[in-house]
């Protein structure tokens, strides 16, 4: 095992780390005191994760026995009581972890009721896909309402579902320019959204959450767009568009992650426009070799320059 | 040149330098406390990009291989000559350590020189990668790397006797030793994680392969057994407040009841659905008991995780909603409830 309780009393000798905590941290180093923090929501999680995927397998394997109605309400009940609870813990100003994850298991029946609903009911018609924009705006009420960062990113999932984007890394490089113009959109919606978050509410918690969201569907729809046959150069100025603002954003929040998008979009959308036209094997490599060894050394560069703390 | 490029001192520095920060973050240490912790002189990165410079090293590594196949020139000898020689210069003249760049360096280009060996592929070469993981994790004094040579060493085993009871035998040695050697005082933070992290892992990997042997219907006395030993193996953990202990313990136990499942008269979705719920609430009834608990096992946060929202973020994600094709356009049959069935595709 390892124990860094040595350094910690000759901190506190040498009157670097105030005595009191220093000998708290002390308890903590000689096992006095363990967490178990992170492995209880591990586990929590884990179990919400299991409840949802047990919840939509049991809906598709079991409709024959159990009636629709009957189906909808009880998982509707579910997630009412789990919302329901929440809500009680967060007015009493009780509210945890884990009580968050209880709110996202609660917003990951929602989704399942809804989905099931329109299946069995057909309610939306050739509109079926818009139960996920229904989705999008019942998460996004909860999300608000318990200042939730995990059913915020199941509204913008549920809202980029809606659009059409797929969630999967493939969808990137589709070969449609469908997938780079949908997620544009997208993003383009989830900005306006973020501005209106921004001048509207006081929630700065939920910030981050709309910035990655948004980075990250501007950065597959610019990729996708550049490696488009047809739309590879207006691909490719906004990947380079993407990477600039990206990298700036970077350099002024001193963000580590919006520089890896920069960089990451950046070599994609580069890369995918490129090796179309490179059919010689050795130049291909080669191009690879000094794409990746020119993004070790740019990385390396931006950090010398400027510190990242993120 | 020493074999472990960093001292004991300046290794401890810098483990104590990341716990601090996590404690800092947690609210335990002030940031003026955390400037005055000594930092020594090495070059390193956040986690992010050293992945980013990782992934990169790799990445460049293989082209250079790729590039050398090509060119018919001798693809193994001269990759591993220029990036372990580079990543050896900018750990011992340019004190690099934990970048992720002499790291990707370092084991891509021993794996390229395993690569470029002439052979008819056979198991003894995986041999040489565990050793070229040991290698590179005792000069980079990288505790993933070193967990990975035992991992496939048990590989070896299992291939080469072509059953999993020897390899599940030498898992459980494995484990015995590692479990032992941590659970002493270590002064080496990077032999520290390293043993923590194969104490982890090696009890529920040789569970596994010994279920193999009976795939799919292992006998309940063999579940049993292993759930009783993980069982024990937890109030040991508990007891003696070993993490490692406790995550094999919990591990093993998972791995037992995962393969219950074949035993219920229900499907497995019901069973997964109580276990779930069983398991929740579990979690729930621990966090609050602990909460409050200034002596012990407690639930209160004594560290804060690097980029935890960002890991709960991508969590979400995975288990969020998802467009499928409408109705009219479904194929007849099967079908998916993906997204926690948000898709409600048939």
């Amino acid at each position: 095992m390892l124990s860094f309780a040595r350094e910690l009393e000759a901190l506190r000798e040498a009157g670097e780390v105030d005595p009191q905590r220093a000998s708290f941290l002390l308890r903590i180093e000689r096992l006095e005191l363990m967490s178990v923090h992170y492995e209880i929501r591990l586990a929590a999680w884990l179990s919400v994760a299991a409840i949802a995927t047990a919840v939509g397998a049991i809906l598709r394997k079991n409709l024959d026995r159990i009636g629709p109605l009957a189906v909808a309400f009880v998982i509707a009940a579910a997630a009412g009581a789990l919302y329901a609870w929440a809500f009680v813990r967060k007015r009493r100003g009780t509210a945890g972890v884990l009580d968050d994850y209880l709110a996202f298991l609660a917003a990951l029946l929602v989704s399942a009721d809804t989905g099931y609903v329109e299946q069995q009911f057909d309610l939306l018609g050739p509109h079926g896909f818009d139960h996920l924009a229904i989705l999008a705006v019942v998460h996004a009420a909860f999300a608000y309402a318990l200042r939730s960062k995990l059913i915020l990113s199941l509204a913008l999932a549920a809202l980029a579902g809606w659009f059409g984007v797929d969630r999967t890394a493939a969808a990137m490089f589709d070969t449609s320019a469908e997938i780079g113009i949908r997620a544009l959109l997208c993003a383009g919606f989830v900005v306006i959204w973020f501005l209106l978050h921004r001048r509207l509410t006081p929630f700065r918690g939920l910030d981050a959450t709309f910035e990655h969201f948004a980075a990250n569907l501007f950065g597959i729809g610019a990729v996708a767009l550049a490696a488009d046959d047809v739309h590879q150069w207006s691909g490719l100025a906004l990947v380079v568009i993407f990477a600039a603002a990206a990298g700036t954003l970077a350099v002024r929040r001193r963000s580590e992650l919006f520089l890896l998008y920069a960089l990451a979009y950046g070599i994609a959308g580069v890369s995918s426009a490129v090796a179309r036209h490179l059919k010689e094997e050795v130049l291909l490599t080669l191009y690879s070799l000094a794409v990746f060894a020119g993004a070790i050394v740019a990385l390396f560069v931006a950090h010398l320059r400027w510190r990242f703390d993120e | 040149m020493r074999l472990i490029a960093i001292s004991t001192a300046d290794e401890r520095a810098m483990a104590l330098h990341a716990e601090a920060s996590s404690w800092q973050r947690a609210g335990l240490l002030t940031a003026g406390e955390l400037a005055r912790l000594p930092r020594p002189q090495w070059r390193t990165s956040h986690t992010w990009t050293r992945i980013a410079f990782f992934v990169l090293a790799v990445l460049a590594t293989g082209a250079l291989f790729a590039l050398l196949t090509l060119m018919l020139l001798p693809k193994g000898y001269v990759t591993a000559a220029i990036t372990v020689g580079l990543a050896e210069y900018l750990v011992a003249r340019k004190r690099f350590l934990r970048t992720g760049i002499e790291e990707g360096l370092y084991i891509s280009g021993l794996c390229s020189l395993i690569a470029g060996f002439p052979g008819d592929g056979s198991e003894e070469v995986i041999l040489l990668f565990a050793a070229a993981f040991l290698l590179a994790g005792v000069r980079l004094a990288n505790a993933l790397f070193i967990s990975v040579a035992p991992l496939l060493v048990v590989l070896y085993v299992a291939l080469e006797s072509g059953g999993s009871w020897p390899a599940a035998l030498c898992a459980l040695l494995m484990f015995v030793a590692a479990a032992l050697l941590q659970s002493r005082t270590i002064e080496r933070p990077f032999l520290s994680h390293a043993l923590s992290i194969l104490t982890a892992l090696l009890l529920p990997l040789a569970t596994l392969l010994w279920f193999v042997e009976w795939w799919p219907a292992v006998p309940l006395t063999a579940i049993a057994l292993a759930a009783a030993a993980a069982a024990g193996l937890g109030a040991i953990a508990v007891l003696r407040r070993d993490r490692a202990l406790l995550a094999a313990s919990l591990l093993t136990l998972l791995v037992a009841v995962a393969h219950l499942f074949p035993h219920f008269a229900f499907s497995w979705e019901w069973v997964l659905l109580v276990l779930g719920v069983a398991s929740l609430a579990l979690s729930l009834l621990a966090d609050r008991l602990l909460r409050g608990r200034e002596r012990g096992i407690t639930s209160r946060k004594l560290a804060d995780l690097e980029h935890e929202d960002m890991i709960e973020m991508a969590g979400a994600v995975a288990l969020a909603p998802e467009r499928q094709a409408p109705p009219d356009q479904r194929p007849g049959g099967g079908g998916s409830f993906g997204g926690a069935g948000a898709t409600g595709q048939f």
